[in-house]
């Protein structure tokens, strides 16, 4: 009876064992320091030991924003499917919802001087402010997440990082990049970056089999702005602006360039064999010393003089009346779906009927068509 | 009783000083403070800030004539402690890249700087790199040693 009644405590509790925790953390921690609540959080001596020895599968670790948070030793993370989230300062919600989400200077800053990150499988990392001279800077395991993050490497030795995918599938969606005089990105196979802001650089991303590029801004980036985009890429949408070579080297018969904008770098793009399979169109040349080396550009490119609004201030909007107007690849005629359908693309759409009426989608992507 | 409690609260600021907010929390990596007016720093307790020096080992940041200074869970890597100065739960590591372009923690020997091991060490095991100082490049590689051994498979694709 007694062994049966074991068996059932143990059943009730298991749920809260199996489930992740959320926990809080500020600079200087309160109460407790215990991190169950933001009255008694925890401080960054608290988050280095629970994530390197006890973090456990969907733990979730809130740190507020604006204040620094110093790493004194090597930070790897214990568990896979951890987050960490960077939350505006002052926030009292438990747990915080999107609307808590820190964003530019009232992200918190993780301050790692040498010290290296290493992240486990399908980790999070969301809202921060990272700076590193580490070699891997900062580093994830495969299927994980950077979001809304800025990292900077400012190291002195060349090759070092600000992001590193140490494998497979990881996404990086709309982070600020830097790494002074290295990589930006370290991608494996399979990697989506998505409205990333790439600059003052090195280098940018590097070797990305399969991987894919949307409606990135890569500004000034000195030597190569992608570095061998490798088998199967698919470069879209992006701007390309003041950098050595846009995109560089390693392609593939089946690669996928379009609608981007190349402008003012000193080659737009070159390939080690000017495969004819390989898709290169819709592209504006605009303002570079040489467009493209061992690559066609194909027959809807467009190679004219565009302006940017205030691109050396970080404004890559399109003045009124520029060329780049109307001359992109037209979603819904010539891609894909054709015919009497609607279809949505987003959630801001205003017809959500499928099968009728035969409406039209327009796209405002790397520049409007 | 009440004198216990007083001494509890006193205690703190007996140990530590007052906290000093222009200076904690912060991140002043590669940053000097030579030049600043030393009674910004004197008689208090900077707390959870970054000031490693990169690649220069016992960097002199800080004016002279600090006096009554607490450095609590700072990194002072590579950071000169000078007198004046009491480090508590901080680190100061003396760190210096080495030929094959990693970080390496080293010591002073006869006057030189010295490897000890990889900053990194769990890294380079993991990787099967030795991490005795004995085995690193006599002359400086092009690329660090733990990127060409992660990436050897994919930069043979790529070739």
């Amino acid at each position: 009876m007694k062994k049966l009644f074991l068996i059932l405590l143990s059943s009730l509790l298991l749920p809260s064992v199996c489930f992740g925790a959320d926990m809080y953390f500020t600079t200087t921690g309160a109460g407790d320091h215990s991190a169950s609540s933001w009255s008694n959080s925890g401080s960054m001596s608290v988050f280095e030991n629970d994530i390197i020895n006890n973090s456990e599968s969907d733990d979730r670790y809130f740190v507020e924003g604006s204040g620094t948070y110093t790493a004194t030793q090597n930070i790897s993370v214990n568990s896979n499917s951890v987050s960490i989230i960077g939350v505006t300062s002052g926030t009292t919600a438990e747990p915080p919802t999107t609307s808590d989400y820190a964003y530019g200077s009232d992200r918190p800053t993780l301050a790692m001087g040498a010290n290296s990150w290493t992240g486990a499988s399908s980790n999070i990392a969301r809202n921060l402010i990272i700076t590193t001279t580490a070699t891997a800077g900062f580093n994830q395991n495969n299927s994980s997440i950077f979001d809304n993050c800025k990292s900077t490497n400012s190291s002195g030795t060349a090759g070092r990082y600000a992001f590193y995918s140490s494998s497979t599938f990881c996404k990086y969606i709309d982070n600020e990049i830097i790494s002074t005089n290295g990589y930006a990105i370290r991608m494996q196979a399979d990697t989506r970056l998505v409205g990333n802001y790439i600059h003052d650089s090195s280098y940018g991303p590097r070797y990305n089999g399969g991987s894919m590029f949307i409606s990135n801004v890569f500004d000034t980036i000195t030597n190569r702005g992608i570095d061998q985009p490798g088998s199967g890429a698919i470069i879209m949408n992006n701007v390309f602006y003041n950098c050595g070579t846009a995109i560089y080297g390693w392609t593939s018969p089946n690669q996928t360039t379009m609608n981007n904008i190349f402008d003012n770098n000193t080659i737009g793009a070159n390939s080690y064999t000017n495969y004819s399979t390989a898709v290169y169109d819709y592209n504006i040349w605009s303002n570079n010393t040489t467009d493209v080396s061992n690559i066609t550009k194909g027959d809807n490119s467009v190679t004219s003089d565009i302006t940017f609004t205030d691109a050396p201030n970080g404004d890559f909007t399109l003045p009124d009346s520029s060329v780049a107007e109307g001359v992109g690849a037209p979603i819904g005629s010539n891609m894909g779906l054709t015919g009497d359908y609607n279809w949505n693309i987003g959630v801001d759409q205003t017809d959500t009927q499928s099968g009728g009426g035969g409406g039209s989608v327009t796209v405002g992507y790397g520049f409007t068509q | 009783m009440i004198k216990y409690i007083l001494l509890f609260l006193f205690i703190p600021t007996l140990c530590f000083g007052e906290v000093n907010e222009k200076y904690s929390y912060k991140d002043f990596m590669n940053m000097s403070f030579t030049k600043v007016d030393v009674k910004e720093f004197n008689d208090s307790t900077i707390v959870g800030s970054n000031f490693y020096q990169e690649n220069k080992p016992d960097e002199d940041i800080f004016p002279d004539g600090l006096k009554g200074v607490i450095f609590h869970r700072c990194n002072l890597d590579n950071v000169k402690i000078k007198d004046g100065m009491t480090v508590k739960s901080s680190t100061n590591r003396k760190i210096k890249v080495q030929n094959d372009l990693e970080d390496w923690k080293v010591e002073k020997v006869l006057g030189k700087w010295e490897a000890v091991e990889p900053v990194d060490k769990k890294r380079f095991i993991e990787l099967k790199i030795s991490v005795d100082a004995k085995d690193i490049p006599e002359s400086k590689l092009t690329e660090s040693i733990t990127e060409a051994k992660s990436e050897k498979a994919i930069s043979n694709i790529a070739k």
